[in-house]
């Protein structure tokens, strides 16, 4: 990668997370002011903006900066897929800062599932989808995944209902994350039945937020005089690989693919990442992950759980806020505000649940799932504290 | 695509002609799709070929095996909005010998199905019509015995 220009994330701002009245654009401007404030430029500085939404509707984007007044005065792209949305439009933002064509860009993550949804029902896979017709939805996909993983390792649920306990535990001082603090094994396995092996604990709710990231050239950060500037060393975006054969369900190949793009990008490995966020959706996601992103080998996933090597003082620390457990999910702003937290982690402001440390820093987040295909996207980045 | 069709359920609404054949007499099969040019088989139908070296529009119809292998399943008791009178609801992915792996309901007992159990084809209604009438689809049951057991 290089011909392209270094990268680097100046300002990011966050909503609190949860079941929340304001919608999606005005949690979406919220984080683009917040991040602005914390980039300590002027509104006019930005050059280009990308929003990624998943279910609030067309034209987000411009939706959120027409209210703050900045429509009209930069080129507005609304991206979308499905949970990989906000990772993506800050994807696209360092493309255009990293390509030269702009020097400051932003990308936002909006969501308000709240306001819009049924309550009691899950989110299926896309519409028109032969899977979706017949019944499925994101949490019956992956409870398949959970109970074929369960079935070949000898795992338990129990051994499941672990990884909501740590991430909420995780949380427990996070003031941007929602379900926080103690939780007992027994009590996540004694929430109600969504899908056998989960229970309500096991799934992240479909909450509201907004994440925004601002990304900008070397030439900003020593003009702003950044003296501790967090730069992005990979950023990729893979769309999943189609078959309609038998595959290995507690394998993932995208997240695996897209992880190892990352690596090669950065020229690092896992054993040099010291903290992840991942799209824990569901608890068997983490141990997947460990798993496909190379920190143990393929079974060994639980082990790492239970032996603690995934939180505080153990190898690698995974979902630090508390991941998608504790902030919910919005679709389009999880994965922007993984990266909102990765920064503010590697700055050392995360009071409370700070990683003591922390140097590199990744986040993954897959997007859809339609028959065939796995996941319909994964979008990964890779950043690190740069001074 | 829906349509109404004469089928052991009298007239019941299909939701796919093209994947789930009732014949007159004999049991119900799922049809796959084979790639005149490249061979490959496909379920549901694609056209074109989505091998992207073929893109070919000429399949021809194979019946698919009526039995497969759960690969997963799942009991779900909290489902679609739209489909409330189906839950709880237990679907699997179930591997066909043609090396096609097709998500299903499975009618049968909550918490009865296992990895690796053998099952076969069956029909029923698998969720609603805009009117609220049930559309009748494919789904796996397990293999009844042949001679009542002792």
């Amino acid at each position: 990668m290089n011909h392209l220009r270094k990268a680097y994330v100046i300002g990011v701002g966050q909503t609190v997370f949860g079941m929340l009245q304001d919608d999606y654009h005005i949690l979406g401007q919220k984080a683009v002011r917040e991040a602005i404030k914390d980039a300590g430029i002027y509104w006019g500085d930005i050059q280009s903006a990308f929003v990624g939404n998943g279910t609030n509707g067309i034209t987000t984007g411009q939706r959120i900066f027409r209210d703050l007044g900045m429509c009209g005065k930069l080129p507005i792209i609304n991206v979308e897929s499905a949970c990989s949305s906000g990772a993506m439009a800050v994807h696209s933002a360092y493309l255009r800062v990293a390509t030269g064509i702009d020097d400051i860009s932003i990308g936002v993550g909006s969501e308000n599932a709240s306001l819009h949804r049924e309550p009691g029902s899950a989110p299926e896979p896309g519409r028109g989808d032969i899977e979706a017709f017949i019944g499925a939805v994101m949490a019956a996909k992956y409870a398949l995944r959970a109970q074929r993983y369960l079935y070949e390792t000898g795992a338990t649920v129990e051994d499941l209902a672990l990884v909501t306990v740590k991430n909420r535990r995780h949380a427990t001082n996070n003031p941007y994350a929602w379900k926080k603090g103690k939780i007992t094994v027994e009590e996540v396995l004694g929430s109600r039945l969504i899908a056998t092996p989960f229970t309500l604990e096991q799934c992240c709710a479909m909450t509201d937020g907004a994440g925004a990231v601002i990304v900008a050239s070397e030439k900003i950060v020593k003009k702003l005089g950044i003296s501790k500037p967090v730069r992005i060393v990979a950023s990729t975006v893979l769309s999943g690989p189609f078959s309609v054969e038998p595959k290995d369900e507690t394998a993932d190949e995208i997240v695996s693919l897209g992880v190892k793009k990352a690596y090669e990008e950065a020229g690092i490995g896992p054993g040099d990442i010291d903290m992840v966020e991942c799209h824990d959706a569901f608890t068997i996601c983490e141990p997947l992950y460990y798993e496909a992103m190379g920190f143990c080998r393929k079974g060994e996933g639980i082990r790492m759980l239970r032996d603690g090597e995934t939180t505080h003082s153990g190898k690698v620390v995974f979902s630090p806020r508390g991941g998608m457990l504790s902030y919910g999910h919005p679709m389009g702003a999880s994965g922007a505000v993984q990266i909102v937290e990765n920064v503010r982690q590697l700055r050392g402001q995360c009071t409370g649940y700070q990683v003591e440390g922390a140097r590199t820093a990744l986040s993954q987040v897959t997007g859809g799932g339609v028959q065939g295909v796995q996941h319909a996207a994964c979008t990964t980045h890779l950043i690190v504290a740069d001074w | 695509m829906d349509r109404t069709k004469k089928g052991p359920q009298e007239t019941a609404t299909f939701f796919h002609p093209d994947l789930l054949e009732i014949p007159e007499k004999g049991p119900p099969f799922l049809k796959g799709y084979r790639c005149k040019r490249c061979g490959k088989i496909w379920f549901p139908k694609f056209t074109p070929c989505p091998n992207p070296d073929c893109w070919s529009d000429e399949m021809d119809v194979i019946p698919l095996s009526r039995r497969g292998k759960i690969y997963s399943a799942t009991d779900v008791f909290v489902g679609q909005a739209s489909m409330r009178e189906y839950t709880p609801m237990i679907v699997g992915y179930v591997d066909l010998p043609e090396g096609i792996r097709i998500f299903a309901q499975l009618d049968g007992e909550i918490g009865s199905f296992r990895c690796d159990e053998e099952v076969e084809l069956t029909t029923g209604p698998i969720r609603n019509d805009a009117k609220g009438e049930p559309i009748f689809g494919y789904k796996f049951k397990k293999i009844e015995p042949k001679e009542p057991l002792e």
